[in-house]
């Protein structure tokens, strides 16, 4: 039903009553908020469309403990974070990022960043973004989560501890922990450049 | 104080352009909801599953208990020439 606003409460009750058009319902209005959370925590070998696959699976088959307490909107998105956190566990390798593995755009970013130059060029806010995203890709699960929503997304910390149920002092420490990781890191690459 | 690079990695990154809301694929809700119904069936059939779960228990436990109770014989193998020869002897000597 694109375009017309879907009667949550209604519809969670036929899908309750096993009614496939509601499920169906629900899977297209549901689908752009479990794609973004899924995109921005995807895994490295994990497509994104077998990972939003899982979500709605997970959703359909726990959708009898779901109460009511909290929209249905933020319940699905921790069910989707929660997922996106397995699938990220499940990834053993985190390989540290070498100066070699950048592509010229990322080595060129890291030297713009570097010198504080800011460009209004969209391809380099794209190049950042890809590089962040590599970046948190050496970071353990949790703390690349933390990080994706804090500093790329910009939540409060109130947002993430309701959207994965860590308190809010384990958040921050995690969170100041993972920087530093990255800025050594970031440090590190820089000195690889100019070696 | 040193310069924090993941700072000003992180805003440049924010600045990139939003990506357009995605469109789902064509038979995608119907994958969900097939994984659905086949998660529902697999539920219904529980009941049987269990059931036949427990008879395979149960007749698993028969099997060592008899295995166990008969060891002895299993044991032992084929009887040798002089024991047959004896209990010939023996079931001659019976009324």
């Amino acid at each position: 039903m694109p375009g017309a606003s879907l009667d949550m409460v209604a519809c969670l009750e036929r899908v309750r009553q096993s009614d496939e058009e509601a499920a169906r319902a629900l899977v297209c209005e549901l689908y752009p908020l479990v794609m973004k959370i899924v995109r921005s925590h995807l895994p490295r070998r994990t497509d994104e469309e077998d990972l939003a696959q899982m979500v709605f699976a997970k959703i359909f088959v726990h959708i009898e403990q779901y109460s009511g307490a909290v929209p249905f909107e933020h319940w699905v998105s921790r069910v989707a974070v929660n997922t996106c956190l397995n699938q990220l566990r499940s990834e053993k390798c985190r390989p540290e990022l070498r100066w070699a593995d950048l592509n010229p755009d990322e080595a060129e970013t890291v030297e713009k960043v570097a010198a504080r130059a800011k460009g209004p060029d969209p391809a380099e806010h794209l190049a950042a973004r890809e590089l962040a995203h590599k970046m948190l890709e050496t970071l353990s699960p949790k703390d690349r989560l933390i990080l994706t929503m804090l500093d790329l997304e910009e939540r409060s910390v109130e947002e993430i501890r309701k959207l994965t149920g860590w308190n809010a002092s384990l958040i921050k420490v995690r969170a100041f922990r993972a920087r530093l990781k990255l800025r050594k890191q970031f440090a590190k690459m820089l000195k690889e450049e100019h070696r | 104080m040193k310069p924090d690079y993941w700072k000003r990695l992180a805003d440049t990154a924010r600045r990139a352009p939003v990506e357009p809301a995605p469109e789902m694929p064509f038979g995608f809700d119907t994958r969900v909801i097939a994984g659905w119904q086949a998660h529902r069936e697999g539920e219904e059939a529980l009941p049987w599953a269990r059931l036949l779960r427990g008879a395979l228990v149960c007749a698993s436990l028969i099997m060592l208990l008899s295995l166990a109770m008969n060891f002895q014989s299993l044991k032992e193998g084929d009887p040798g020439p002089v024991t047959i020869a004896d209990s010939a002897i023996r079931m001659s000597l019976l009324p």
